[in-house]
């Protein structure tokens, strides 16, 4: 029996499940991670960069992970892990419970913060606040 | 010799069963954090409260069902009159029986 990916109340499990990338436990990445298609990476390890979709993609950051000093720009960015630095999230952002962000996180659409998930730093909304009536 | 897609689900159902198991104790270590700060140690803090209360209330004002409860807690802190006369019993040579003539 093959293992689910974590439980998301956001993040479609089928985009976790299509991720191509992976940076293993134990490994450390430092540089840029870039992508023009609509793929995924999973980040285990440690990662000393930035990494960016231009369109589309999906950031998983497990629970081993440990992001530093980065800035981070997917369609779907879901934290396990530690993440320092900016998030920018085009449609969901998923904090889980064992997840931390230091830093700054923008989304477009979504956000979903579990409980005991620990955020230190500013959270933004880049969509228009006034355009939707009440 | 397995195929890339074979390959890349192994190691994504490895990364993921090793995700549950971390993030299940990170999460529950979290809890029992939030839990100790939030009402452990409040009530912790209003039991030694209550015990020290307990202590300096002079025996007769102490009501009888919490009497048992004062009486162990002067013998745990040393407070107990019962421990000082035990000790001096202790010391008190004991009286020599008068020699018989």
């Amino acid at each position: 029996m093959n293992p689910q990916p974590a439980n998301t109340r956001l993040v479609p499990a089928e985009r976790l499940s299509a991720i191509t990338s992976l940076i293993a436990e134990g490994s450390i990445f430092e540089g840029s991670f870039h992508c023009a298609q609509d793929q995924g990476i999973k980040i285990d390890g440690l990662l000393k960069g930035n990494v960016s979709f231009e369109t589309g993609g999906t950031l998983h950051v497990g629970a081993s992970g440990l992001i530093e000093n980065t800035r981070l720009e997917a369609d779907y960015v879901f934290i396990e892990g530690r993440v320092t630095g900016t998030v920018i999230a085009r449609k969901a952002l998923e904090i889980t419970g064992s997840g931390t962000l230091i830093g700054e996180a923008q989304y477009d659409e979504l956000i979903d913060l579990h409980p005991r998930a620990r955020v230190r730093g500013k959270i933004e909304y880049r969509g228009e606040v006034d355009s939707a009536p009440n | 010799m397995p195929g890339t897609e074979s390959v890349r689900l192994a190691a994504l159902s490895a990364s993921w069963a090793r995700d549950r198991q971390l993030s299940r104790r990170r999460l529950a270590w979290r809890w029992l954090l939030w839990g100790w700060w939030r009402f452990g140690l409040p009530l912790l803090l209003a039991l030694a409260l209550a015990a020290l209360l307990l202590l300096r209330l002079p025996p007769s004002t102490v009501p009888a069902w919490l009497t048992p409860l004062a009486s162990s807690l002067r013998l745990v802190a040393g407070t107990s009159d019962a421990m000082p006369r035990a000790a001096a019993s202790l010391n008190t040579p004991k009286p020599t029986p008068a020699k018989e003539p």
